[in-house]
């Protein structure tokens, strides 16, 4: 039993079932608006002599990076305070707690009218919807710290600062690290629909712009799959930080 | 052991109560409230000095609020009443000077060792901390796991690595909360010795709270036995025994005894559970002679001396029925390899406790059946396990492999085991009743308390010894010359996975012939003639005699490659006066031994062990683990016992008899069930009755085996 190669054939083998009944139900139904798989790669190849497949990854990435940074930057340390702090925490709690339910495409009209049709719209949008998952995580990686790790600290005299960067960040990162990778996930779902309406570059403008322009299908879920594949990749890439040394006590593998 | 009586730690008038969580949502924040109503007193009045340098151990009934006057003491609880000072100096909260080691590991996950260690010299320069924390890595032996994370050490290592992070602070005084409770026995055990020897050397003032009166025996200067809850202090006992200390000296374990009276006072039984509020009586008053009360903190409710099949097996059915117990086993190394070819009734015990799959995957040779020649070579019989009837298949194993795949199985059943421990004595009261056992692990005795002991002990009888119940069967001398063989032929394919038994003429006796693997065969031939053990030419001569003497088996083994030495058992067979009494019960060989010869030691240790589990079961259910309790056990014991014997007498007096006989359906089965291991059925005595008749023999001679039956 080779468990390794079978991790790698199994999938591959689900995946070419799937190819060949996408490929024989659009052949049996005669669609000639849904592309056959092999459309689907020559539609990419196209989009990539065009230049514009390069262009709209690098934004949509952009995008989501700069939307995820600022809301890394704000949310961990607003979380480790708001989790440290329990006067902080009855005071901005239910505030969170109304604003985190809310869609962020529901903030997608405002989010027009404060920036415009702007690369700071989705951007925007993307720090809200990253911020809430990033803050909770933290906030409550803060409350759950085992008593007995901070009771050893203060047994050793370290006070304030050292405490928050030697004892409660490194206790709270697993935690932390688990907001973050909701978090990018969440991040990418949102720049989709973004831009679908607030810009005109990215992978999700080439979607609603391949189906408007023409009834481009081939592009439609070529774009989709690129979304899917670079999903993929950015979970695979926080993934690799549960890996690290200082966190892999708080993951059971 | 001369001190500076230099006041450290002064206790005064110290009180604790904690808000009662009913309690306390309605009424918050409300002082007015008298005591009772809005809090739950946990520590009254407790008062104490502890001196510079002294090893105090503060023990309890669990629950009982040590833990909480060790928080307080340690700066983390502020008291509800009374003050504690250290050097005169009232204690305001946690302080350098004075490290805690913690119950539940301290140790930081996301740090090296070396990091760990040095964490309380963050303030010293670089090469004083790297210093000092090579130093303390080096006294707990944590040596070349610098770099490591505490993922990657086991439990004791990393309570050595907060022993460690607390010395090198380097404060005056340690406070240790149950820092062991965690840890497995041996762990335990070398962790206590570590730290009584760090303690010598680097003299710090130890206040160390376990539940564990035999922890605080061996470690304190002075204990200090809390009341339970509200707590205070019931008994301070002195130790004044010199380290490393002997716990079998008598004056440790009237120590020992003492401190478990205090604890047993306070728990007083029954009576003071029952009327609250009325004074406690003075002795334990056992309601129930059966079940004697116990003070003692129990170890387990049974305790199974011995690992093997025996033991193993009534492991898996208690674990089954849900009975806490605790295997001790002396071997760690693997056993000999002898074959032995188990009984289909063995295979259906086997069954009942789900270890099938487990002989299946491991491929155990199968046997089908029995095959007999007489010592002419002229007439065989053969007897086939499955029909008639029966259903059943048997297996033919390695010992040393099934005995650890059983004791495995019965670990993964809820048996918990502990390997290695040589068990020296079961401790009796004074009532006469069994309270547990007296052991050595490496080089540390202790003393292990159960409810019941079972000796699964095997041949070396440790009950029967030290009750000196043994009855030997020295009458009979028989001997047993053995080895494994390739290259034999195995006759007919229609028999060759069965057990052959081969007669031969006059003293000689007979031969086995049990196939191990496909190619292994264990051969074996048993005399009334000793061997000269020292000469290996007379024992190859004699076997070879012997084999001689039968043409079917002499033909087989031709060719045959002996694979090893030969071994010689010899007969030494006994049984015992008694094999049950006040909370002890014998099983499997520890029980009895009819026969070296005949492979039939796990088919008993499986036998008695599942009348034991049974009988055990219902002692538990009826709360009553005496003697009469376990009278019916004794009984089935004995009449299968005396059936065995007379099997075997049986067989040896006049094997050409029992064959002709067998030859008859009807007794061929009679045969087979009880050769099969079918003693211990209340139907055993009359078919027992049937074939003695149908052999012949006169009832007389078969009362108790014996060697001078032979032709």
């Amino acid at each position: 039993m080779n468990t390794r190669s079978e991790s790698v054939i199994l999938p591959l083998m689900v995946a070419v079932f799937f190819i060949l009944i996408w490929h024989f139900a659009v052949a049996l139904t005669g669609s000639s608006i849904f592309p056959k798989p092999f459309q689907v790669l020559v539609g990419m190849a196209e989009l990539a002599k065009q230049g514009v497949l390069f262009k709209y990854v690098v934004a949509s990435l952009f995008r989501v990076m700069s939307g995820f940074l600022a809301a890394l930057v704000i949310g961990i340390p607003l979380g480790l305070l708001l989790g440290w702090f329990g006067r902080a925490f009855s005071a901005f709690n239910p505030a969170i707690q109304v604003l985190r339910p809310i869609s962020p495409i529901a903030w997608i009209p405002v989010a027009i009218l404060w920036f415009g049709v702007s690369d700071m719209a989705p951007i925007f949008l993307i720090f809200l919807a990253s911020l809430f998952p990033i803050t909770t995580a933290a906030m409550s990686a803060v409350q759950n710290i085992q008593l007995v790790y901070l009771r050893a600290a203060r047994n050793f005299g370290v006070k304030r600062l050292t405490l928050f960067a030697k004892v409660v960040f490194p206790a709270a990162m697993p935690q932390i690290i688990t907001g973050v990778r909701i978090a990018l996930g969440v991040a990418w779902l949102v720049v989709v629909a973004a831009e679908m309406i607030a810009v005109n570059s990215g992978l999700g403008y080439l979607i609603i712009d391949a189906r408007n322009a023409g009834m481009r299908y081939d592009l439609v879920v070529s774009g989709m799959i690129l979304i899917g594949l670079i999903g993929l990749m950015l979970d695979f890439m926080v993934r690799r930080l549960e890996h690290l040394d200082e966190v892999r006590w708080g993951f059971n593998n | 052991m001369a001190k500076a009586n230099t006041p450290k730690i002064v206790i005064s008038d110290l009180w604790m109560d904690f808000p009662d969580p009913r309690r306390s949502k309605q009424a918050p924040k409300d002082k007015t409230k008298s005591r009772a109503k809005s809090a739950v007193p946990v520590l009254e009045r407790v008062n104490l000095t502890v001196n510079e340098g002294e090893f105090v151990c503060i023990v309890g009934p669990s629950g009982c609020g040590k833990s909480t006057l060790l928080n307080i003491v340690g700066g983390f609880l502020k008291a509800t009443r009374g003050q504690v000072t250290i050097d005169g100096a009232p204690v305001q909260g946690p302080d350098l000077k004075r490290i805690f080691i913690f119950q539940e590991n301290g140790v930081f996950p996301w740090l090296t060792v070396e990091d760990n260690v040095g964490f309380g010299l963050l303030g010293e320069e670089a090469e004083v901390r790297r210093r000092n924390v090579a130093h303390y890595i080096e006294m707990v032996g944590l040596t070349g796991f610098e770099k490591s994370y505490p993922r990657e050490l086991s439990g004791g290592m990393r309570q050595r690595v907060e022993i460690a992070r607390a010395l090198a602070a380097n404060p005056d005084v340690l406070y240790m909360d149950e820092p062991f409770g965690a840890l497995d026995f041996l762990t335990r055990l070398r962790m206590r010795a570590e730290l009584v020897e760090i303690w010598q050397r680097e003299k710090k003032t130890v206040l160390f709270v376990t539940h564990d009166v035999e922890e605080s025996v061996q470690l304190a200067d002075r204990v200090v036995v809390m009341s339970r809850r509200p707590a205070t202090i019931a008994n301070l006992v002195e130790v004044n025994l010199p380290r490393p200390r002997d716990l079998d000296a008598p004056e440790y374990l009237s120590i020992r005894d003492e401190i478990f009276e205090t604890m047993g006072l306070d728990h007083s039984g029954i009576s003071s559970a029952q009327n609250v509020g009325q004074p406690a009586s003075p002795t334990p008053a056992p309601t129930k002679a059966a079940v004697p009360m116990r003070s003692k903190k129990l170890d387990a409710d049974v305790i199974v001396v011995g690992g093997g099949p025996a033991g193993a097996a009534l492991g898996a059915y208690l674990g089954r029925a849900g009975i806490d117990h605790l295997i001790l086993d002396k071997a760690h190394h693997p056993r000999a390899h002898v074959g032995e070819s188990l009984s289909s009734t063995a295979t259906r015990l086997l069954r009942e406790i789900d270890f099938l799959p487990t002989l299946e995957r491991e491929g155990f040779g199968v046997k089908r059946g029995i095959s007999w020649t007489t010592w002419d070579g002229a007439d065989s019989i053969d007897m086939t396990l499955a029909g008639d009837g029966r259903d059943e298949l048997a297996y033919h194993v390695d010992r040393s492999k099934f005995d650890e795949l059983l004791l495995r199985h019965a670990r993964n059943n809820g048996s918990r085991i502990l390997s290695g421990a040589h068990v020296d004595r079961v401790e009796f009261n004074r009532q006469g009743f069994a309270t547990g056992i007296s052991a050595k692990v490496s080089e540390s005795r202790f003393t292990l308390n159960a409810r019941l002991v079972v000796d699964a002990s095997g041949r070396h009888c440790l009950l029967g010894r030290q009750l000196r119940l043994v009855n030997s069967h020295s009458k009979s001398q028989r001997f047993a010359i053995h080895s494994w063989f390739t290259n034999i032929a195995l006759g007919k394919d229609s028999t060759a996975d069965y057990t052959h038994i081969h007669l031969l003429p006059g003293q000689l006796g007979w031969a086995w012939q049990i196939p191990i693997t496909g190619e292994v065969t264990s051969v074996g031939v048993v005399t009334d003639r000793e061997p000269d053990m020292k000469s290996g030419g007379d024992v190859d001569q004699l076997f070879k005699h012997a084999v001689e003497h039968n043409p079917v088996l002499a033909g087989r083994m031709d060719n045959a490659v002996r694979l090893r030495e030969y071994r010689i058992d010899a007969n030494f067979g006994y049984d015992m006066g008694r094999t049950a009494g006040n909370g002890w019960l014998m099983v499997g060989d520890a029980a009895f031994f009819i026969d070296p010869i005949f492979p039939a030691g796990v088919s008993n240790a499986l036998h008695t062990a599942k009348l034991a589990a049974e009988a055990i079961a219902a002692g538990f259910a009826n709360n009553d683990l005496g003697e009469d309790a376990f009278a019916g056990y004794e009984r089935r014991l004995r009449d299968g016992i005396g059936i065995w014997s007379q099997l075997v007498t049986l067989i040896y007096g006049d094997p050409s008899a029992l064959i002709a006989a067998a030859t008859e359906s009807e007794h061929r089965d009679r045969f087979l069930r009880l050769f099969e291991g079918e003693v211990y059925e209340p139907a055993a005595a009359e078919a027992m009755e049937q074939l003695r008749r149908a052999v012949g023999a006169d009832a007389d001679t078969l009362a108790a085996p014996s060697g001078s039956a032979a032709q």
